[in-house]
């Protein structure tokens, strides 16, 4: 399938309206394809010269190379959902866009980082799990649960932000650091990340597409694509694409354990 | 690399293009697995109706149930993965098979039970405890009133004392459908108003079901070392799904997630109680 190349070096070159821009390419590709750069910068509400500096950013020559890239992709489509006997057209665009988000995280991953990621996994270094409380806790037990599976040693879980910044402020740099941040801004998880990288212990960080201060701080960056979303306060982020992320990680350590050298 | 489904056709039965696409799929075994039906047909220069008939001739439903049943089989043949991509596709098809075995219809009836119902019991235990959790989570940032339910003992006693006029739905996730435990916690509840919504990694073939309704994830398990992954992303993408109707019928001003949108855009919304 041909791609856009955004490995971790491009996308923390984005700004958050280029990420945008890409963002509704991503979710379009059958418009853009028909579309003048024109219409599509006045579609997404940003000038034309934001779509080239896109463009150039992710090594095209311009939109006319960008809009052959799509189409060659189109022969691959996302699955459209059609609405069925009692479904509501609302409905089926729950799972459109699911399926974009999943689709989206998916398709930029940046292979590289994976490696680098399952290989510094395959080590027999300890491995420190920051879970923050709440809904972001279940995902990081979610990540220990398979790494136990996996057959992955030493795997530590922190809890209290003060417990774990101690525990990170007494870790050498042969410990690793795993952090999961949905916003990638949440101020207890940067101040382990900042810990971390004054005592250069490896960060491997999770967190979303747009620019954010973990993933400038992590050497190792898994990226999502989600919709941050809070009710007065209250954060109910999907995490659904960090599942999917977190389960294929581990798909490919096993993978590695096994000798397989993919 | 071989495959018992297809191993077991009786090519007598078969047509001229139903041969086709047999042979198709025993040289290609693996397509199926990361193409949708609309995808493979186009591939093979094939109706969309001549696939379905197929499918059915071996016994199964239709499309997703052969992908499924043939992913299952397949899952520990591995000599032909060597491309990372390759590995990111798959799991991706599981993500977007999971999508498309969702029963909306039944989806937006269990919503309609939780936003009538005064409170949700959850419960979950072992590996069905996070995706009990995260509903739990999520719901009561939306502020529903949701009580979490961790672990058998906790259950059974909650099933022994349960208040019988209480305007409450239980939901369960659980990765068996074991009968000598489940029947008896179903067996309690059964004189109770509350309606039981059961959501299960694996087939229920010995429970007898009255009002309950009874979902089947179709994980699909993953064994390594003889120890099941148990990934749940069947059950988490359900539960998102859910999640998301609940979200549209609660703020209905407001759009569901859309990836038009700019991700770092906060969404603030309006308190439900």
């Amino acid at each position: 399938m041909t791609q856009f190349h955004v490995d971790e070096a491009v996308m923390k070159s984005l700004s958050k309206n280029e990420l945008s821009v890409l963002q509704y390419i991503y979710a379009h590709p059958q418009k853009v394809c028909s579309m003048s750069i024109k219409e599509l910068s006045s579609q997404v509400c940003y000038s034309p010269t934001t779509v080239l500096r896109l463009c150039k950013k992710l090594n095209l020559s311009g939109f006319a190379e960008l809009k052959y890239t799509l189409k060659s992709r189109l022969n691959h489509p996302a699955p459209t959902f059609s609405a069925s006997k009692g479904e509501s057209r609302d409905d089926t665009e729950i799972l459109e866009n699911i399926s974009k988000e999943l689709a989206a995280t998916f398709h930029f991953i940046d292979h590289e980082q994976l490696l680098e990621i399952v290989t510094l996994l395959d080590s027999h270094k300890p491995l420190y799990i920051y879970s923050p409380s709440g809904i972001t806790g279940i995902v990081a037990e979610y990540l220990q649960r398979l790494l136990f599976i996996a057959g992955r040693k030493q795997v530590f879980m922190m809890e209290s932000p003060k417990l774990a910044q101690h525990m990170v402020k007494e870790l050498s740099p042969d410990n690793i650091l795993f952090l999961i941040s949905t916003g990638g801004v949440f101020p207890p998880t940067l101040a382990l990340a900042r810990i971390a990288a004054m005592r250069q212990i490896p960060v491997i960080a999770i967190s979303p597409y747009e620019v954010n201060t973990l993933s400038t701080l992590a050497q190792y960056n898994l990226r999502f694509f989600t919709i941050q979303r809070e009710n007065s306060g209250a954060e109910l982020t999907s995490r659904l694409p960090l599942f999917y992320l977190i389960s294929a990680l581990i798909r490919c350590y096993v993978f590695y354990k096994d000798g397989i050298r993919l | 690399m071989k495959s018992n489904i297809l191993q077991s056709v009786d090519l007598t039965t078969l047509t001229q293009s139903e041969r086709c696409i047999y042979a198709y799929l025993k040289e290609h075994p693996r397509a199926i697995l990361t193409s949708n039906l609309e995808g493979l047909c186009r591939e093979m220069y094939i109706s969309t109706a001549s696939m379905v008939r197929f499918c059915q001739k071996l016994g199964f439903s239709g499309y997703n149930e052969l992908k499924f049943s043939l992913r299952q089989e397949l899952e520990d043949i591995r000599e032909d993965i060597k491309e990372i991509q390759y590995l990111l596709n798959w799991q991706l098809s599981v993500a977007m098979d999971s999508l498309s075995q969702i029963d909306l219809p039944l989806l937006r009836s269990i919503c309609d039970e939780l936003c009538r119902a005064k409170v949700c019991y959850v419960y979950g235990t072992d590996s069905s405890l996070m995706a009990a959790q995260y509903f739990h989570s999520i719901m009561t940032a939306l502020d529903y009133r949701t009580i979490l339910l961790q672990g058998r003992y906790l259950l059974e006693a909650f099933t022994y004392n349960f208040d019988e006029t209480e305007d409450a739905v239980i939901l369960l996730f659980t990765a068996h459908a074991s009968q000598e435990y489940y029947s008896k916690i179903l067996n309690n509840l059964k004189s109770s108003s509350r309606r039981v919504i059961w959501i299960c990694s694996e087939e229920n073939h010995s429970i007898p079901l009255s009002q309950e309704v009874f979902i089947h994830t179709q994980e699909t398990n993953i064994i390594y070392r003889n120890i099941d992954f148990n990934f749940k992303l069947s059950t988490f993408t359900l539960i998102q799904v859910l999640i998301e109707l609940i979200y549209q019928r609660v703020f209905p001003q407001l759009p569901p997630t859309s990836p038009d949108q700019n991700t770092s855009q906060n969404q603030n919304i309006q308190k439900r109680m």
